[in-house]
């Protein structure tokens, strides 16, 4: 948190440091330069996004964050926003190329090739960045070592086991593929650079051409004519030797040749740029299809013709715009402007443009980061209350202060997910990413809810606690899995009746699952700092009472949720698997939080648990809770799997092994009280 | 179900089952090792070991009363749902290594197994089977039939009617379903399935090129009646109007044939062979990890009438079935996944397999599937995709997987086929059991609630 707050400082001052009035071109300062840039559509893994979210998410998987520091002349440089960087690389590649943006976070793996020609390794920290210029010479190598760690499945064949890479691995993986993808961006714009020669022949499938096409062309045209180079070519081949001698016409042929090979070449690429909505081809012709590529463009209009095709050739001629007028931050302004208009009214035309701008709006307003701002400082609010006399002005102050600060928060969350979900047409929960957003709405609006029945200030205390610590988890399984938060779906899920019910209904359930846990931390803390400061701390038996009955209440709670959603899983599995209960690892893990509740409150019942058994079951509970929520995704098995990285592991494992840390401290003191003699929760009254 | 710990101003109404009420326990511990302040916990739990195991019950009671309150224990719920947890848990770890099935044979559908800790230290442990046996007489008794209704403890009572009817319902499907698939190419016809995992041996005449004609009867012996075959007890079948008996000599969950010049070749793990015939011996190997995998062999004595007895092996990966001619006659013998037969015809008229633009990632499948079931004279034209079964007369079909061709595609659909009014006990057992325990909660709330106004008046 503090963290990203520092790292926000550069920029401020950066940004402070030069204007946008004597910014570089090459850093896109312009806010509409930024505005017009972000909104422009792009289909990338199945689904229509804007181009800011296409590149924030791609700057993060290289370089490990949403920004990138690139070098503005002499001795400066700039923190460069996603969608900044990414029009740098494309408009300016020869300076992108030399900046730092693919994180390394292991030497060991860069120091392992042997091709690798970098002069300064042996100065570079342990985790680092490095350009692409700099890792360019180790690339061959670096592709053979990916196909050695991850083999493709042969074409005809079974796909070949995959096993677990470790870090240095991994980091080579991901390094060899993030090269490739880096190249991809730097060529995607060549089209716009080169101009293709017309020579003899080829002259001829421009011969209807306004304006009249004298020794070069541009891809666009090329793209325009691909049919007439198409007729040219059989035309030629028809021909008899009495018309056109021999060695003429296999010059000719191999022009024509030549020709469409380099328009080719210029095409393929760019094909990452996916911006061309097709034209519909009826009235009812809407919604998702593959878009056109400048390659795609390039064989379609090949194929059928260009006439299907004009508005986006027309729009594939306004890219080309665009390098020529690089240095000029207005001009490109307006060229961006108009490139915009096209695309959107292609995309438009499908009914695929409408969220694209919201999209844009989304990320910009940066919601969930308000609100993790917004709960921390919530939460020093309640913290200082601790200080002070709670009935007193500054205490009720500074009540209401942290309940407006967490409220707001919460709003501030709550339009998040509202706005995620008009974006998909789904409901909130789909993904991974989703539950960690959605169980901390829920957290929150129960901390408040407890507030609200028992006024003790506990769920006061918790409330921007949750908050804040799990839009931070969030944020920073963000980062590391640096993938699209609003990917497609697979077909198994593409049911918004079952996400509505059952995947709420057992994401609730991890939520008061968690919160009752954290209850039960406060209880066990409360007791150690009871017995180490001798008593004279938390004197008062019926705090502890209180939070006792709030963890149990949290745990029906969430028995409630835990128990009806693992049910609904089980029919929705009925439906699509064609079997109620399979052992599937994510199915037990919620079974796990049913049985472990259920244990829990029966124990009560049968008296074998009290305040602090019942507390300590419910600290026990939250480890189930991360089991099921994160642990068995890590196994690898079963239906429900996940992507999942490496650092998500190590996260897991540290709150596992702190957990066991902190029940083993607290049973050893209880244990030790126990032995001494004492009666270990016995807590005199105050007046003693 | 548990029970809040009671405000000051009401009295036990729920007798924990089974379990002496705390007026009745004189030999309660009078000091709770564990409660920070008895004093204003007038009534708290009751004492966790019934009175009869501290030794000095007032009056000893007769065995039956024990052993019925022990049942009904709150601490046999305890134990059990912690049992259930671990099995739970370690089977969920085990299956990285062992895959689903096995581990699903082992721990959750078993009475009892060993799980060896670690991989050395071996740890007996009753079987899911087993838990989900005592558990459901533990709550049948403790918490439906000793339960004493009250405000207190009717969400509780629904809510343990509801599990009841749940584990109803899963007895009914562990007892009752089969399962398996059925595969058809677009254009094609299917009315039967066939199962995963168990096997049989269909013996039927053919013509001299092999070929079955129509409505020729099959004879078959399920695996379930060879599957403890050996050469010192064979398992002997005379399958009905065919002229042959079959002793079955030796039987192996998964096997391999292997040919006399790889012999040189076997893995020291490879055992003894079932069996050789004409040179080809039959190995037993180590079980799949994926259950469908398995390829069971069985070495058989076939004697048709009169004449000589010959051994065989048959193996079901052998993909075309053995032929012995008798009196003219050819006669196959198959051993092969088990067929079911569908009490209805569907044919495949298109199968749809939709990807998200411009990836691989499927966003559907779907086949769109006539059903004719000739006995009742109904016919319908329903889309089979994820998340939408077909579901007719007991059996339903689900979208399983398939295979893209040039041509014509192949859609393999699941088959399940269920005991009557499945669906309708899950979803009614789900309804009540979320109805009882909100209104468990709900009026624990609302007491709650009361408590702390009241006493925030008192204060004011």
């Amino acid at each position: 948190m503090s963290r990203r707050l520092f790292a926000l400082a550069p920029l401020v001052l950066a940004l402070a440091a030069c204007g946008p009035e004597d910014a570089p071109p090459a850093t896109f300062a312009a806010p509409e330069l930024v505005e017009a840039l972000s909104e422009l559509p792009i289909q990338d893994q199945g689904r229509v996004k804007p181009l800011s979210t296409f590149a924030d998410f791609t700057l993060l998987r290289l370089n490990g964050m949403r920004k990138a520091r690139v070098s503005v002349g002499e001795d400066r440089t700039a923190a460069l926003k996603p969608i900044q960087w990414l029009a740098r690389v494309f408009l300016f590649p020869e300076l992108a190329a030399d900046d730092k943006v693919f994180l390394v976070a292991e030497k060991k793996a860069l120091e392992g090739l042997t091709t690798l020609g970098l002069a300064d390794l042996d100065e570079r920290r342990r985790r680092d960045r490095y350009s692409y210029n700099e890792l360019v010479s180790a690339r061959q190598e670096l592709i053979e070592q990916h196909q050695l760690l991850r083999p493709q499945a042969p074409p005809m064949g079974p796909a070949p086991e995959q096993r677990t890479l470790d870090p240095r691995e991994q980091q080579l993986v991901s390094l060899a593929e993030n090269l490739v993808l880096f190249e991809r961006l730097l060529h995607a714009l060549d089209f716009t650079r080169g101009q293709l020669q017309v020579k003899g022949v080829v002259g001829f499938a421009f011969r209807d051409a306004e304006p009249k096409v004298t020794d070069q062309v541009r891809y666009s045209r090329a793209v325009r004519y691909g049919q007439n180079l198409a007729k040219t070519f059989f035309e030629l081949q028809r021909t008899t030797a009495e018309q056109i001698a021999p060695d003429v016409k296999q010059a000719q042929l191999q022009e024509l040749n030549r020709f469409t090979r380099a328009a080719e070449d210029l095409g393929r690429s760019a094909q990452i740029l996916a911006c061309f909505a097709p034209t519909p081809a009826s009235a009812e012709d809407r919604g998702p299809a593959p878009w056109l590529d400048p390659y795609a463009l390039l064989v379609q209009s090949v194929k059928e013709g260009a006439g299907r095709y004009q508005e986006q050739i027309d729009a594939l001629a306004l890219f080309e715009d665009l390098t020529p007028v690089r240095d000029d931050p207005q001009a490109l302004t307006a060229r961006v402007k108009s490139l915009r208009e096209a695309l959107a009214g292609l995309a438009e035309a499908r009914g695929e443009y409408s969220k694209v701008p919201l999209e844009v709006s989304y990320y910009r307003m940066d919601l969930l980061y308000r609100a993790q701002i917004l709960f921390v400082l919530g939460f020093v609010c309640v913290a200082l209350t601790w200080l002070v006399d709670p009935q007193k002005l500054v205490g009720k102050l500074l009540t209401w202060g942290t309940l407006g600060l967490t409220g707001s928060g919460l709003a501030l969350l709550l339009a998040g997910i509202t706005i995620r979900c008009v974006l998909r047409g789904r409901p909130p929960v789909t993904t991974l990413y989703e539950t960690i957003l959605f169980i901390c709405a829920c957290g929150v609006i129960t901390a408040l809810g407890l507030e609200w029945v028992n006024r003790q200030r506990v769920g006061l205390a918790l409330a921007p606690f949750l908050g804040g610590a799990l839009l931070f988890l969030a944020y920073r399984y963000e980062l590391s899995d640096a993938q699209d938060t609003m990917p497609q779906l697979v077909a198994v899920l593409d049911t918004n009746f079952w996400l509505s019910t059952h995947v709420t209904t057992v994401t609730l359930g991890y939520a008061a699952g968690l919160l009752a846990g954290v209850i039960g931390h406060v209880y066990l803390a409360g007791r150690l700092l009871h017995w180490w400061s001798g008593g004279r701390w938390f004197q008062d038996p019926a705090t502890f009472r209180n939070l006792a009955k709030l963890t149990y209440g949290v745990i029906g709670f969430g028995l409630v949720f835990s128990t009806v959603g693992t049910i609904l899983g089980g029919i929705w599995a009925n439906d699509s698997w064609g079997r109620f209960w399979g052992w599937d690892p994510k199915e037990n893990g919620a079974l796990l939080i049913v049985l472990w509740e259920l244990a829990i409150l029966h124990g009560r019942m049968g008296g074998y648990l009290r305040e602090f058994g019942v507390c300590l079951t419910a600290t026990v509970g939250t480890a189930v809770v991360a089991f099921s929520w994160w642990g068995v995704n890590l196994l690898g098995v079963g239906l429900h799997s996940y992507g999942f990285t490496g650092g998500v592991a190590r996260v897991l494992y540290g709150y596992y092994g702190l957990e066991a840390l902190f029940v083993l401290v607290v049973c050893g003191a209880w244990l030790a009280r126990r032995w001494g003699g004492r009666k270990p929760l016995h807590i005199k009254p105050a007046a003693a | 179900m548990s029970d809040e710990t009671k405000p000051e101003d009401e009295t036990p109404s729920e007798t924990p089952a089974g379990e002496t009420p705390a007026a009745e326990a004189p030999a309660q511990d009078p000091a709770p090792a564990e409660d920070a302040a008895p004093a204003q916990d007038p009534a708290p739990a009751q004492d966790p070991a019934p009175a009869p195991a501290k030794g000095e019950a007032p009056a000893p009671r007769p065995l039956g009363t024990l052993i019925m309150d022990a049942l009904a224990s709150y601490a046999l719920a305890v134990i059990l749902l912690l049992i259930l947890f671990l099995l739970v848990f370690l089977g969920t770890l085990e299956q990285v290594d062992h895959g689903l099935f096995e581990v699903q044979r082992k721990y959750f559908n078993s009475l009892g197994f060993v799980h060896w800790v670690a991989g050395v230290i071996p740890l007996p442990l009753p079987g899911v089977r087993l838990v989900l046996i005592v558990f459901a007489v533990n709550m049948l008794l403790g918490g439906i039939v000793r339960l004493r209704v009250s405000k207190r403890t009717v969400g509780v009572l629904i809510t343990h009617l509801g599990i009841a009817l749940l584990l109803f319902g899963g007895l009914m499907t562990f007892y009752f379903s089969r399962e398996g698939n059925l595969a058809l190419r677009e254009g094609g016809r299917g009315a039967s399935f066939h199962s995963y995992y168990e096997h049989e041996l269909a013996v039927y005449p053919v013509d001299a090129q092999g070929i079955v004609s129509q409505g020729t009867v099959e004879q078959l012996v399920a695996e379930a009646a060879f599957r403890g075959a050996s050469a010192e007890a064979p398992a002997e079948f005379a399958p009905e109007g065919a002229p042959f008996r079959v002793a079955f000599l030796g039987y192996t969950r998964n096997a391999t044939p292997i040919l006399p010049f790889q012999r040189a070749a076997l893995a020291d793990g490879v055992g003894e062979p079932l069996g050789e015939v004409r040179g080809v011996g039959l190995y037993p190997l180590p079980l799949a990890k994926e259950a469908e995998a398995n390829l069971p062999g069985v070495l058989v004595a076939i004697t048709p009438e009169g004449g000589e007895t010959q051994r065989e092996l048959l193996w079901a990966g052998s993909g075309s079935p053995l032929v012995i001619v008798h009196q003219g006659q050819p006669w196959a013998f198959e051993l092969r996944k088990a067929r079911r037969t569908l009490p209805f015809v569907v044919d495949l008229r298109k199968f749809h397999h939709e990807t998200h633009p411009g990836t691989k990632m499927a966003a559907a499948f779907k086949s769109d599937v006539t059903y004719t079931d000739a006995e009742r004279d109904v016919s319908g034209n329903v889309t089979i995709a994820m998340n939408e079964p077909l579901r007719y007369r007991g059996y339903t079909l689900y979208q399983a997987k398939f295979v893209e061709q040039e041509g014509s595609n192949v859609s393999i659909f699941a088959v399940v086929e269920t005991p009557w009014g499945q669906w309708w006990i899950l979803v009614g057992s789900t309804a009540v059991i979320g109805f009882g325990l909100s209104l468990h909660f709900a009026i624990k709330l609302y007491g709650y609630i009361r408590t702390q106004q009241r006493a925030r008046e008192r204060a004011a």
